[in-house]
């Protein structure tokens, strides 16, 4: 769940330091309970539950957008006596075991072509396809069902990699599921392969860290999908 | 955390198949159950598989509406 401070609380916090730029994770007790949780507080006012409902929580909040989780969230009513901000040093290890997260160097990174920085596909440039270039979808279904077998086309608003980050992943022995930052940990079998016309519109971008993964391949997102006949064929992952 | 796996009815299927995916193979969904709660940031595999944490009990005849998570 997330929450809203009231104004007592939100005060009290701007008095002490942040753990990083833009939010505190903070132990705290509620009013009227000697329990202590842990919550992550952004800008002093929107609060997540800092427990195994963090991530999605703050998958729910990404995608609402900070504003209307603000609006959305109900208020929880704090112990400002209780309550202790964490340093980041204090609170990495705390991390690093609770969710058990995936840390790649840089020199990892590097060795596995994967992308630092940048941002989603869905927020990028949109642009077309040039005609030439192929598209990879990876998928742990065979019968994976955004890929329309009958117009031989992928369905709109269908993500795909390049077929060189695909081929990096392959060549480097990159996990998928962790360059994708996919949700289920099932092992990738299938690789669709589809070659988009000229008038077909995609955006690139990098995937983000998600579901505890560090993301990183490169992503494809085709809003309107691709015309008929630009679905080539299928392979077993990494054939 | 475990998670088990419900298949949805061709009902939701094709309604998720019009609508644009989360990730590459992927939904994040709210699930509106028939008695009024939710159920918050799961997610929706191929279009037909529904990941629930395997302590929650939900069958199909439970599920009222599907929301898609928007970015």
């Amino acid at each position: 769940m997330f929450y809203d401070l009231h104004t007592t609380e939100r005060n009290k916090l701007l008095t002490l330091p942040e753990t990083g730029m833009g939010y505190q994770i903070i132990e705290a007790s509620i009013q009227g309970s000697y329990s202590k949780y842990k919550y992550l507080v952004y800008n002093c006012e929107l609060v997540l539950d800092f427990d195994s409902s963090f991530i999605r929580n703050k998958i729910e909040v990404f995608q609402l957008g900070y504003l209307k989780s603000l609006n959305k969230a109900q208020f929880i009513s704090l112990d400002t006596n209780t309550i202790k901000v964490y340093t980041k040093s204090q609170a990495l290890d705390y991390i690093k075991g609770f969710f058990q997260i995936k840390l790649m160097s840089e020199a990892d990174k590097k060795e596995k072509k994967r992308q630092v920085g940048g941002k989603a596909a869905i927020d990028s440039e949109k642009e077309y396809a040039d005609g030439k270039e192929i598209f990879v979808r990876v998928s742990a279904f065979e019968n994976d069902r955004r890929v329309d077998l009958v117009n031989k086309k992928l369905l709109d608003g269908s993500f795909t990699t390049t077929e060189e980050d695909y081929n990096n992943c392959v060549k480097y022995s990159d996990d998928p599921v962790d360059r994708y930052a996919l949700p289920n940990d099932d092992k990738i079998e299938w690789a669709f392969y589809f070659k988009p016309v000229s008038k077909d519109i995609l955006q690139r971008g990098i995937v983000q860290p998600a579901f505890d993964h560090v993301g990183g391949g490169i992503e494809v997102y085709f809003e309107k999908g691709t015309s008929n006949d630009t679905y080539l064929n299928k392979t077993k992952y990494g054939v | 955390m475990e998670f088990k796996e419900i298949t949805l009815s061709e009902k939701y299927i094709n309604q998720l198949l019009r609508i644009p995916e989360s990730g590459m193979g992927y939904h994040l969904v709210d699930v509106v159950l028939e008695n009024g709660v939710e159920l918050k940031g799961l997610t929706i595999l191929n279009c037909e598989i529904l990941r629930i944490p395997i302590d929650v009990n939900l069958s199909l005849e439970q599920i009222r509406k599907i929301k898609i998570l928007n970015k």
